[in-house]
């Protein structure tokens, strides 16, 4: 395990209710975790720590490294992490290709905007949405809406991507579509990647799974 | 006014004068003299307050914090403001060895004293205010007895008022009357003593019981300054205010600004004079520029229009070499003692403000 | 990162604090002075009628503003012409309303004289507190508007209604209790202000004896050390009276919830608010414009004997230097402003900083005379013998914490639920945070940013005493004018003053006219 992409050491999380002990995890290049657990016990609170997000309400003691460098100090934008939130979160005030234009990678956004275009127009047509390239967001139906916020999330190329709790808001249908479509893309590209839910019908056949440990309550 | 700006970069000497603003004709006089000191290579700057008394406020704390250079250079003050500013040792002394035209000043107009304090060359005297009523549609008196405007308050019930003290009108009106009503007794030029207090106070009160029902409100409600009860005066709500400046009927009637029937009126023979003046803080960051400000504002020319009749038409304090008469509109009457301005004020409220 | 967060609370409690602990030491230095004298200063002739006065202005306010409150109805139309009121400076609306309808005014000369009314003239407790009512019913409104906005009030409707009960009464049920909540500090600030204000006072409030916070202010005008006591006994009265008067607004507002609403039913509380008070606005605005061109206007004459721009002309090169100053400095004070309290908010969500809200209101809660002058001492040392640019540097210094006060109760609701996460997001994809929260919060809290600055501009426009105190007079400005001119009774160059103050503020207000969609993020 001494190649292990992503590194996380046993850690100690302290919640306001309760204090839940993690073990060391370990994940390879383009490998997916899957952490199951019911709702509001911290998941998606580690997520966030994970991204880098303080939160005065949780404490951790533990450490990440990202490709053999340890990442815990650093701040949210030099770690390379993405995230694909349960709301997904995509800015209101812009357009489809402007949610998309903005997560470009530093190093494409450099470039002309003919470019970055391109690059976005051909992404979008991957996923079959290229057509609603120019849409205020608010036009775009649920399903519409979760795959822009996918993409979004891997066009920047993350190191690894996060994805917290990301098919709930979806209806059954459609939410069986977005797995299939989710997991073969992530695949595709080869990112590694942490899926956290509630519901162990979200997560793929083959992947690295993680019970969420119940929480010792504060005495 | 772009000037301004550019002063502010090269430097030259600004004075920062700190000056009530309320009056048109004063800022005009001090624009002229803006104008006149541009040559003097020296920039005036009129800051108008709304009531020089903040300025005094910020003088003290600065002088209480000890602080090397103030804000303000010079400042037109008088009385209370004064007093203050001198026990507080605020105010740079031996002001007449360094302001060559103080030698033009008139020693009769007894500005020596300062509502009875001595001014100890503290403050240079910069014109002259005399106490009188405008009122309205009185024919052709010129003056009245305490006795007479009791009458006249009598005959036009809630038409009269004044400014309520301790605004300086309103306590000069007491003044006035606390005066008239005991001829001018001599113990109102002294200290005030326990044993005749009652005895020259009794005669105001009495007759300030009899006149308060019969002015406006009733006399439960007064104007809170001479300028607010000019504009009352103005719309029609009054009969009278209140002035120091002799010449503010002709110019408000000039500018319209009162009715052309509304006449100067004297309670008594004689005017309560007193003086307004410049002082320059200790720490005035520019003490020079400040003295030949003064310097300028005591020479002839500036004396000379500041008294002219379409100008602010306030009282020169200097003797002009080709003429000598008296420069008094009315007949001066002397302040009482300032010891007995405290009374007024304090005993005033006890009675007419609970 | 912990490091980072206690930094950043030590320097913003730093700075928050720094004028208190001034003010705390000015205060404490002269109350010990004589503390014996606290006897004569009970003593003190009318005392007991100014501090009842004020409580009555305050309580009155508080009610009338309660009703306002109570008639909010979601609104777009209607209320723009309100905004025009917002930018029509205090004394400048008294003085047109008293020259309206005082019983010499304009309005009445049209009518025979038996129909006047007496009650509302100069002087009086009724007219002031109609005029501050109307000075703030506009400031209410506005800001019910704005807390209806971040409120999903619909979707509450619509569930109440599912479960029965009428539209109304789900209204008074279910949404009126959290405006009440939400309108608590808007409320307070106005009543504050009804106890605090002194110019408007001096002409429409009684003086035998005046409201409290004038005779604060004549106190401390005066040099005697005993009235400089006196004036922190008063100050301190005031702070006492704002903090019952604090409590006095949650006691309302808790039995409004729990007696008052339940038994509203279908009852709706409508007030003709918007329509008759621009209209009056405007009258009272028509009159200073009026004024301010008039020669020879007296009772009972319709019209002046004259009219003449000569006065406008004459005073042009001046007003123009004004305005300039008026505008940059309301500019530079309300972008500073808006920036300290940005931060101050962003600091605050990555590390507590104890009260923050406290100290950022709290000048608003503090007679100003008293505040300034605790604060000179540091200000001094910037200013003590220094040129121009300095003095500006003190005068908008010395101007923030007022206007960053109006800016905290605006932006703080908002920014409380914006949903930070797009900020995070955004970071994730290697911006850096402050890039991050230009790219996605500014747009998303737009209109709260622009309200907050337009209103913190306004705020500074209408300072008076730091441009005198702060400024050394560096840097007169309309407002400073106008107060000035005030004080005199030059009725024309008054109104001069007062309609450039206005036209200034009216540039100002019309920025809120930008077209703007509240948009979804600060719906959360």
């Amino acid at each position: 395990m001494t190649s292990a992409y992503v590194r996380l050491s046993e850690a100690h999380l302290t919640l306001p209710q309760s204090q839940i002990r993690l073990p060391a995890i370990s994940l390879q290049q383009g490998e997916l975790l899957a952490v199951m657990g019911p709702s509001g016990c911290g998941k998606s609170s580690w997520l966030r720590w994970l991204l880098g997000d303080q939160q005065s309400h949780l404490l951790v003691q533990g450490s990440i490294e990202l490709a053999g460098v340890d990442i815990t100090t650093q701040a949210i934008e030099q770690r390379g992490i993405g995230i694909v939130w349960q709301d997904f979160l995509l800015f209101p005030h812009l357009s489809v290709i402007e949610n998309l234009r903005i997560a470009l990678p530093a190093h494409v956004r450099a470039q002309a905007a003919r470019v970055q275009r391109s690059m976005i127009m051909q992404r979008l047509e991957q996923i079959e949405l290229a057509g609603l390239a120019q849409q205020p967001i608010t036009a775009l139906s649920g399903g519409q809406r979760a795959r822009i916020a996918v993409l979004r999330a891997v066009i920047n190329q993350p190191r690894l991507l996060l994805l917290d709790e990301p098919f709930a808001a979806l209806d059954s249908d459609l939410r069986q579509r977005m797995r299939q479509w989710t997991f073969a893309y992530l695949s595709k590209i080869g990112t590694s990647a942490i899926i956290v839910s509630h519901d162990r019908s979200d997560f793929p056949p083959h992947c690295q799974l993680l019970e969420w440990p119940k929480g010792h309550n504060h005495d | 006014m772009k000037l301004w700006f550019i002063a502010a970069l090269v430097s030259v000497q600004q004075v920062y004068f700190h000056a009530w603003g309320g009056s048109d004709e004063v800022n005009q006089y001090l624009r002229w003299a803006e104008q006149q000191l541009a040559a003097e290579d020296i920039q005036l700057v009129h800051v108008k307050v709304a009531d020089i008394s903040e300025t005094v406020a910020l003088l003290l704390r600065e002088n209480q914090q000890q602080q090397q250079r103030s804000a303000v250079d010079l400042l037109w003050l008088n009385g209370e403001n004064f007093h203050a500013l001198k026990a507080a040792n605020a105010l740079r002394g031996n002001l007449s060895a360094a302001v060559a035209n103080s030698a033009l000043l008139d020693p009769s107009l007894g500005w020596q004293h300062d509502f009875g304090i001595a001014t100890d060359d503290f403050e240079l005297p910069w014109g002259v205010g005399q106490f009188h009523l405008l009122v309205r549609g009185l024919g052709h008196t010129n003056s009245m007895s305490p006795q007479q405007l009791l009458d006249y308050a009598n005959s036009n019930p809630g038409r009269l008022s004044y400014p309520k003290p301790p605004e300086f009108h309103g306590t000069t009106f007491l003044k006035l009357l606390l005066l008239e009503l005991n001829q001018h007794h001599g113990a109102l030029y002294q200290a005030p003593q326990a044993a005749q207090q009652a005895q020259l106070l009794a005669p105001l009160w009495a007759y300030l019981d009899q006149l308060h029902p019969l002015l406006w409100r009733g006399g439960r409600e007064f104007p809170a300054s001479a300028a607010q009860q000019q504009q009352l005066l103005a719309q029609g709500v009054l009969d009278n205010a209140v002035s120091f400046n002799p010449s503010e009927l002709t110019n408000a009637q000039r500018n319209q600004r009162l009715p052309a029937t509304i006449k100067a009126l004297l309670v008594g023979q004689r005017a309560i004079t007193n003086s307004h003046y410049l002082a320059i803080p200790k720490a005035a960051n520019n003490p020079e520029g400040a003295l030949q400000v003064v310097n300028f504002l005591l020479s002839e020319a500036a004396q000379q229009r500041k008294q002219a009749a379409d100008g602010w038409g306030d009282a020169a304090v200097i003797r002009f070499s080709h003429d000598n008469t008296p420069q008094h509109v009315f007949p001066a009457q002397a302040e009482p003692h300032v010891g007995w301005v405290k009374l007024l004020e304090q005993q005033w409220l006890e009675r007419y403000q609970q | 990162m912990i490091t980072v967060s206690q930094w950043r609370t030590s320097v913003a409690l730093v700075v928050l604090v720094l004028p208190w602990l001034l003010l705390a030491g000015y205060i404490g230095a002269q109350l010990l002075q004589q503390p014996q004298l606290l006897f004569s200063w009970l003593n003190y002739p009318g005392l007991s009628t100014m501090v009842s006065q004020s409580i009555l202005i305050a309580v009155a306010i508080m009610l009338i503003a309660w009703l306002v409150i109570l008639s909010v109805q979601p609104s777009t139309a209607g209320g723009c012409r309100l905004l025009q009121l917002i930018a029509l400076p205090h004394l400048a609306l008294a003085i047109g309303l008293l020259w309206l309808l005082a019983p010499y005014g304009w309005l009445w000369r049209l009518l025979p004289e038996s129909w006047q009314l007496q009650f509302f003239d100069r002087q009086q407790l009724v007219s002031f507190v109609v005029i501050l009512a109307l000075k703030e019913i506009p400031f209410l409104w506005l800001m019910s508007q704005r807390a209806l906005a971040q409120m999903p009030w619909q979707r509450w409707l619509l569930s109440g209604q599912s479960l029965g009960y009428s539209r109304q009464r789900s209204w008074w049920l279910l949404v009126m209790p959290e405006l009440l909540r939400r309108m608590r500090l808007p409320l307070m600030i106005v009543v504050v202000y009804s106890l605090s204000v002194v110019d408007v006072a001096l002409l429409a409030a009684p003086q035998t004896p005046a409201p409290l916070a004038v005779q604060v202010l004549q106190w401390q005008l005066d040099a005697e050390p005993t009235s400089q006591l006196f004036a922190s006994y008063g100050a301190i009265t005031l702070l006492l009276l704002a903090a019952l008067a604090g409590l006095l607004i949650l006691a309302l507002e808790k039995l409004t919830i729990w007696q008052l609403l339940p038994r509203l039913k279908g009852t709706t509380v409508r007030l003709p608010v918007a329509t008759l008070i621009s209209l009056i606005g405007l009258l009272a605005a028509l009159a200073i414009v009026a004024q301010s061109a008039a020669l020879g206007w007296f009772y009972p004459q319709l019209l002046p004997s004259s009219w003449s721009l000569a006065r406008w002309q004459q005073e042009l090169p001046q007003l123009l230097q004004l305005f300039a100053h008026s505008a940059g400095l309301a500019m530079l004070v309300a972008s500073i402003s808006l920036i300290w309290v940005v931060v101050l908010l962003e600091w605050q969500r990555r590390g507590r900083i104890s009260a923050l809200m406290m100290w950022l209101l709290l000048p608003l809660l503090v007679p100003q005379l008293t505040l300034l002058l605790a604060w000179q001492q540091v200000f001094a040392l910037l200013t003590s013998g220094a040129g121009g640019w300095h003095y500006g540097m003190a005068l908008v210094a010395a101007q923030i914490p007022f206007s960053a006060a109006y800016v905290a109760l605006i932006l703080a609701p908002a920014e409380r639920r914006f949903e930070q996460r797009y900020v995070t997001t955004l970071q994730s994809y290697g911006y850096g945070f402050w890039r991050s929260w230009w790219l996605a919060k500014r747009p998303l809290i737009k209109q709260p940013l622009l309200l907050a600055w337009v209103f913190a501009g306004l705020v500074s426009m209408a300072q008076y005493l730091p441009i005198v105190l702060m400024g050394g007079g560096r840097w007169p400005t309309l407002t400073s004018e106008l107060v000035a001119n005030s004080s005199g009774a030059n009725n024309q160059l008054i109104a001069i003053y007062a309609v450039s103050q206005w036209l200034l503020a009216l540039c100002f207000v019309v920025l809120l006219a930008w077209p703007q969609r509240i948009t979804e993020g600060e719906q959360r």
